[in-house]
C-alpha cells in the first residue's frame, strides 16, 4: 500500500473541498450532515462516482477499515467546535511518523484541553484506531492568505462570545445562518431631532435575513448560530427591513447597491459602540483613493486597509451559484475573511465609511454607507 | 456644419496616431471618470472580470485570475483614462 494515496485521502476531505465558497466551508465547520452532502456531490460531479467509491477504490487492509470507521464518525467528528476536516492517515507522534494508520482530525487551532467543552474534545481512539489532531487554520476558498489568516485568528473567541448590550464587532446572526458580525446600532432616520421610535442592529442582508431566505420578525441571534447561539436563550432582536438582494439570470444582471438589513432589538441590549473603534463621529459621504480605513469583525478582529477604487461595480458570488451584481461600490486592500461580513468599516477619524460584505484573499468590498442609510432609512449619526 | 466634425475627428486620430498616449489621452479627457465607467460597464461580462472600479485617476479591472486572453481584451488606456488590471480571486460575501 502506498502511504501517499493514504495522505492524498487523508487531505481530500479539506483540499476538495477549497474550490467552494467561504459560506459553504463555514457550513462545512458548522454542519457535519450538511459538509458530507457538498462532499458527496463534488465527488459525483468531479469523479461520476460516489466518494465511497472513491475510497474503496484506492484503500486496503487497514486503511479500509479506517476509512469505513472515518466515514461512520465523519459526522459526530466534523460537529465539534474547531473541527475543520477528518481523514485518513498515519499516527503522528513527537513530529514522527508511526506508520500505524489513524484517523485525522484536522481542527482550525489547538487548545488547550482545559479550554474546550467536554463534548467538543477529540477522542484518542474511535472505533479501536487512534486519532491524530493537526492544526491547519481555517480552510478557504484558495490557498491565498491562509497564513494570514492563522495569525489573525489569535483572540478570536472575545468576539464570539455573548455580549450585552450587544456591540459593534460582535458575532451576530439570522437563527438559520452561521455567523456574521453587527456593524453598530442605529435608529430610524425619522423624526429628527425628536423620539426615535425603534432601535436596531445594522449588518447585511445575508447574515441577518438570510440572503433574502427570511420573514419579518424572524429571531436573530448573539452570538451567531456557528458561534454557540440558541434559540430562545440567545435572541438579540427581531428582524426588521432589509433591502431584497436581486440575483442575476440568464439576460438579466440587475444592480443591487447594498446587501443590508437591520433587526430591531432592545434598547437596554444595543450599544453603539463598536469595538476597538469606538464610537462612530460622523458619516463619511466623500471617501477617497487611497484613504486608510479600519474595521473590526467576528472574524479578523480589528484591521486596517486602503481604498483602492470607487464607484466599482461587482459580481459577488453567495454560493449555490447565485451571483449578483453590485454598483457603486467601494474596494479595499484585503482586510476582512468570512464571518466579517456585517462590519462596519470606517476612516480612522472614526467617521463611518461602509458596511463591509464580500470580498477575496485579496480584496475587500464594502457598500458605501449613504446607500446604506438612504435604503433602510436609518440614521447612524449622531 | 458636418465638415467641422470631420476635420475633428481628422484632427484627433492624428493626435493619436503621432502623439503619445498621454499626450492624446488628455486631450480626449472631455468625459469625466465617472461616465467613462458607465459606457465601460458591460467589460464586467467579460468572463473573468470580476470589477470595475474607479482608481486614483485610472480605471481599475479586477480579474479572477492572471489570463493573458483577458489582457488582450481590455485595452491600456480608455478615452484618455489608463486602465489597470488587478488579479482579486473571486469575490464572495463574507
Amino acid at each position: 500500500m502506498n502511504s501517499k494515496w493514504v495522505f492524498h485521502i487523508g487531505y481530500a476531505t479539506i483540499a476538495l473541498i477549497m474550490p467552494g465558497h467561504p459560506s459553504e466551508i463555514i457550513s462545512l465547520t458548522a454542519f457535519g450532515s450538511s459538509s458530507l452532502l457538498i462532499i458527496d456531490i463534488f465527488y459525483y460531479l468531479r469523479y461520476k462516482i460516489s466518494k465511497k467509491e472513491v475510497k474503496m477504490a484506492i484503500l486496503e487492509g487497514d486503511y479500509l477499515k479506517v476509512a469505513k470507521v472515518q466515514e461512520d464518525n465523519e459526522e459526530m467528528l466534523l460537529a465539534k467546535e474547531n473541527v475543520v476536516g477528518v481523514g485518513t492517515g498515519h499516527k503522528i507522534k513527537d513530529g514522527k511518523d508511526t506508520g500505524e494508520p489513524s484517523i485525522v482530525v484536522f481542527v482550525s487551532q489547538k487548545i488547550d484541553k482545559a479550554l474546550i467543552k467536554p463534548n467538543d474534545l477529540i477522542p484518542e481512539t474511535v472505533e479501536k484506531f487512534k486519532t491524530d489532531v493537526i492544526e491547519t487554520g481555517e480552510i478557504f476558498a484558495g490557498t491565498e492568505g491562509i497564513e494570514e489568516k492563522k495569525e489573525e485568528e489569535i483572540g478570536v473567541e472575545v468576539l464570539r462570545q455573548r455580549i450585552r448590550p450587544a456591540k459593534g464587532g460582535f458575532s451576530v446572526g439570522h437563527y438559520k445562518i452561521t455567523a456574521g458580525t453587527i456593524a453598530t446600532c442605529v435608529y430610524d432616520l425619522y423624526p429628527f431631532p425628536g423620539i426615535p421610535p425603534k432601535y436596531y442592529i445594522l449588518s447585511n442582508n445575508h447574515v441577518l435575513a438570510n440572503s433574502n431566505d427570511a420573514k419579518i420578525g424572524d429571531p436573530i441571534l448573539q452570538p451567531g448560530p456557528y458561534d454557540g447561539g440558541s434559540v430562545p436563550k440567545d435572541i438579540i432582536a427581531r428582524l426588521s427591513r432589509f433591502v431584497p438582494i436581486k440575483f442575476m439570470k440568464p439576460g438579466y444582471a440587475p444592480c443591487n447597491y447594498v446587501d443590508a438589513a437591520i433587526a430591531e432589538g432592545n434598547f437596554h441590549e444595543l450599544d453603539r459602540e463598536i469595538y476597538w473603534i469606538g464610537y462612530v463621529k460622523q458619516v463619511n459621504s466623500r471617501p477617497k483613493v487611497g484613504d486608510l480605513v479600519e474595521k473590526t469583525g467576528r472574524t479578523t478582529n480589528f484591521t486596517t486597509g486602503r481604498i483602492i477604487a470607487l464607484n466599482a461595480t461587482v459580481n459577488v458570488n453567495y454560493g449555490g451559484g447565485r451571483v449578483a451584481r453590485f454598483c457603486r461600490q467601494i474596494m479595499t486592500t484585503c482586510m476582512s475573511g468570512p464571518g466579517d461580513s456585517g462590519s462596519l468599516v470606517c476612516d480612522i477619524k472614526e467617521g463611518a465609511v461602509g458596511l463591509l460584505f464580500a470580498g477575496s484573499a485579496r480584496v475587500t468590498v464594502i457598500n458605501s454607507i449613504l446607500y446604506v442609510q438612504s435604503l433602510l432609512h436609518i440614521r447612524l449619526h449622531p | 456644419m458636418c465638415s467641422h466634425f470631420y476635420i475633428l475627428d481628422f484632427i484627433l486620430s492624428f493626435l493619436d496616431k503621432y502623439l503619445s498616449p498621454s499626450v492624446s489621452g488628455a486631450i480626449l479627457k472631455n468625459m469625466s471618470i465617472q461616465e467613462v465607467l458607465k459606457e465601460i460597464r458591460y467589460w464586467i461580462d467579460i468572463e473573468g472580470v470580476e470589477a470595475i472600479g474607479e482608481g486614483e485617476n485610472c480605471i481599475i479591472v479586477f480579474i479572477s485570475a492572471e489570463n493573458e486572453e483577458i489582457r488582450k481584451k481590455i485595452p491600456t488606456e480608455y478615452k484618455g483614462y489608463p486602465v489597470k488590471i488587478e488579479v482579486s480571486g473571486i469575490i464572495s460575501t463574507q
